[in-house]
């Protein structure tokens, strides 16, 4: 059973399911609920194969906090809610609540290596501004 | 006056440098930006220039340039993992106020 929705020309076997209940924010028809880069896919994966849990999810959340009023979480789950939105993109899943969605409809997610460090980013077309290294945000 | 990094941090530092393919070793340096007013910098030096304090932490040698010194005295860097990301944390003592992700700081 899956509830995941494949992201347009990913390879992909996952079914699409029912979407999570309407968010306010309106998409352009077509586009894709969140993108997801080609960096997330391959650090996701090699950290799955280090986890040795091929099931782990990748999970995006906001919470409020951070300096602009809201913040993103990243995290692994092993468990889909029921309103969660699932996108496949090769051999990873990626997971957002319906109501963290609302916040990042149409983001792209992105992981970024430097010498400061490597974390994951979001560039979410709903922020109105962000703060210095981007994890905290407002709308 | 002095700036160290901690084990973990020295460790990063190495890992960097031998990647890069070598250098002297990390300039750490402090900007005006930031919601907080400053924001570190981080970059490889090849050579001390006449600016220049050095520091030597954990076999790994740190520059900082005598104007960013005061703010970043007795600084000690580390190299944290936070949830799925990592990467170097500033212990600022002069510090006052911090940015969320901790780039950016007040004095």
């Amino acid at each position: 059973m899956s509830s995941c929705q494949s992201q347009p020309n990913a390879a992909s076997s996952c079914s699409t399911g029912a979407m999570p209940p309407a968010a306010p924010f309106v998409l352009p028809e077509g586009a894709p609920p969140l993108n997801v880069s080609d960096a997330v896919v391959s650090k996701v994966g090699a950290m799955l194969t280090e986890e040795g849990d091929p099931n782990l999810k990748l999970r995006i959340f906001v919470t409020g906090g951070g300096c602009s009023g809201f913040q993103y979480g990243f995290a692994f789950d092993d468990v889909t809610k029921d309103d969660d939105l699932c996108v496949e993109v090769g051999a990873i899943k990626v997971l957002v609540d319906s109501s963290s969605l609302q916040y990042v409809v149409g983001a792209e997610i992105d992981y970024e290596e430097s010498l400061e460090g490597s974390r994951f980013v979001i560039r979410n077309p709903n922020a109105a501004s962000t703060c210095g290294c981007g994890s905290s945000f407002s709308v | 006056m002095s700036v160290t990094v901690t084990p973990k941090a020295a460790r990063q530092i190495r890992k960097a440098l031998e990647q890069r393919g070598g250098g002297f070793g990390l300039r750490v340096a402090v900007k005006t930006s930031g919601c907080s007013g400053y924001a570190y910098a981080l970059e490889f030096a090849e050579a001390p220039t006449a600016e220049d304090l050095q520091f030597e932490s954990e076999g790994v040698q740190l520059l900082v340039d005598a104007k960013s010194l005061p703010m970043v005295d007795g600084t000690q860097l580390d190299w944290v993992r936070e949830g799925l990301n990592e990467g170097f944390k500033f212990n600022n003592p002069n510090a006052t106020a911090a940015c969320g992700c901790g780039e950016s700081f007040a004095v």
